[in-house]
């Protein structure tokens, strides 16, 4: 379903969170050409996440990888990873997550970089 | 001791790791260039734009062998705000000729091509394969010993690295010659590439098949910080919004909400209607510029490209493939010089003031308060409201009301948008001189 979107800058639109997708992030991956890899290429240590409150990864992975499960852990896919590292660069945890690179051309490929 | 296999290995085929590979191997250097995607372009991203009068240095042909998707002849500035956007429209026909100006090619073509030109100087390319990590020795006249490939477990020997890995440089961070301050001035973009058939792109940009449009848009992805952008392609269109981390870690909201709240927008949507979305990516961008370059180099690694910040984040001014592209011919010929022995005094000092002599170094320098400035409230907040207001109130007819006139239009325009006067005026005053 279409929304409109909300009239920008109004005095309380800072801490709104909009769902002004109509198309879902399954939807928007679908198109991308992945070559996945056996390994992870992203590992997170669920234990030191478990004692983070702020959770910016959650919102910020412009991919969704991030989820919030039902036991309160976080929950993360690594198979649709853009390699942007928005998640490495805002994560405030030290060592909750180890970030490389995808070895021998494994993850996404772009087409229309 | 056996002499090590190659003289440079350059990190990343991008358009600063290919420019340096061909500028070295025409030095007689012996060259390896790494890919980590599995062709040059793979992993790339970029707005859509960019502007290669500095090819004319290493590719004196390359306007007739580049593989564009149109020359931009028409440069648009959009400002949004709510439902209404006021657009300055620059048009000349002249940018479709030589010498041209701005032009859009797909990351993946580009990259390609340029790599292909670096493979015919001599280069061996090798993609589908991540540099782990770079080994040293004790030996203060040649430090490098090579690099470490995630395919093999032995070091592929050389005498001087490029590191030109992009904006999330990981080798460069982990041996230490990132700035520590590049993490907070990264911008996360996130893009559509959207299929539109070429005809109908010709006649809703008012253009011709080989010419094409950028449009730069302020305002619009409130509450987050930024800006976005729309350019065509052959028979795409791209559109991608650009916001700060910061942002998006205080307001929690997701970037691809705010794209595609851009992309409803009414003076977007008819643009892109009937399109059918067929990438998306993500990437992030050094907005640091100058400040954020780090140590260019050290012990015989060089640094280039995104990987040094060398990008342009000035509003008007969205440039960093020639930057990328200027910087690895300057590291191309230092790390040769560098390899042989050659250079005459402190190696790391001649390529900090060879970059900073170059266009990179001067205009990036110049513009070093841009960047935070087009990411002020003032620019980002009272802009548009201002902008749009005043400009909509004197458009708007008033009968049988009389006229508000210019200054009254003006006024209630910064009256609506809620600003403080005093903030404002010195912000403005400083978004003049950080342009000067």
């Amino acid at each position: 379903m279409i929304q409109k979107p909300e009239k920008s800058w109004g005095k309380n639109s800072f801490k709104k969170i909009r769902p002004l997708t109509y198309m879902t992030m399954t939807e928007r991956l679908s198109k991308n050409n992945f070559f996945i890899d056996e390994h992870p290429h992203i590992v997170v240590d669920r234990s030191i996440c478990a004692g983070c409150e702020q959770r910016t990864c959650i919102s910020a992975c412009p991919a969704e990888l991030f989820v919030e499960l039902h036991d309160g852990s976080i929950g993360f896919n690594y198979e649709q990873c853009l390699e942007c590292g928005t998640c490495l660069i805002l994560c405030s945890k030290d060592g909750a997550l180890t970030w490389n690179y995808p070895k021998d051309g494994r993850g996404v490929s772009y087409r229309y970089g | 001791m056996t002499s090590p296999m190659y003289d440079v290995v350059v990190v990343g085929a991008g358009p600063a790791g290919s420019a340096a590979a061909i500028t070295a191997a025409r030095a007689g250097a012996r060259v390896a260039l790494i890919e980590r995607g599995i062709y040059p372009g793979a992993k790339s991203v970029y707005g859509g734009v960019m502007y290669l009068k500095v090819l004319d240095r290493i590719l004196p042909k390359w306007r007739e062998e580049i593989p564009f998707e149109r020359w931009i002849t028409k440069r648009q500035t959009m400002v949004l705000n709510g439902s209404t956007s006021v657009t300055l429209i620059y048009h000349d026909e002249n940018w479709g000729q030589d010498p041209y100006n701005g032009v859009t090619c797909l990351r993946s073509n580009f990259d390609s091509w340029l790599a292909s030109k670096a493979q015919m100087e001599g280069v061996d390319l090798i993609t589908a394969t991540t540099v782990v990590d770079v080994k040293f020795q004790k030996e203060p006249s040649a430090p490098v010993l090579g690099v470490i490939l995630s395919n093999s477990d032995h070091a592929v020997g050389c005498k001087s690295v490029i590191l030109a890995e992009g904006a999330l440089s990981l080798l460069a961070d982990r041996l230490g010659l990132s700035s520590p301050n590049k993490s907070q001035h990264l911008t996360l973009g996130v893009k559509e590439v959207l299929k539109l058939d070429a005809a109908t792109i010709n006649e809703r940009f008012g253009v011709t098949y080989d010419q094409g449009v950028d449009i730069e848009i302020l305002g619009g992805l409130s509450p987050l910080v930024g800006g976005a952008f729309l350019y065509t392609n052959r028979d795409t269109i791209s559109v991608g919004a650009i916001v700060s981390l910061e942002s998006l870690k205080r307001h929690q909201v997701r970037a691809e909400h705010a794209l595609e709240q851009i992309k409803l927008h009414p003076s977007i949507k008819p643009l892109i209607k009937f399109s059918t979305q067929v990438e998306y990516l993500a990437h992030l961008i050094p907005e640091g510029g100058w400040q954020d370059r780090g140590t260019l180099m050290d012990q015989g690694v060089y640094v280039a490209g995104d990987a040094a910040s060398s990008t342009l984040a000035a509003g008007m001014w969205l440039e960093g493939v020639n930057y990328a592209i200027e910087m690895g011919i300057t590291a191309g010929e230092h790390a040769v010089r560098y390899a042989k022995g050659d250079s005459v005094g402190d190696a790391s000092r001649l390529y900090q003031d060879a970059v900073k002599r170059s266009f990179v170094g001067k205009n990036l320098k110049k513009l070093r308060y841009a960047p935070e400035v087009m990411l002020s409230e003032p620019i980002q907040r009272t802009l548009p409201i201002v902008l749009n207001k005043s400009i909509g109130s004197l458009f708007t007819v008033t009968d049988p009301l009389p006229k508000p006139g210019v200054t009254k239009a003006i006024f209630s325009a910064i009256k609506e948008a809620h600003v403080a006067v005093v903030p404002t005026v010195k912000a403005l005053l400083k978004t003049i001189w950080s342009f000067k």
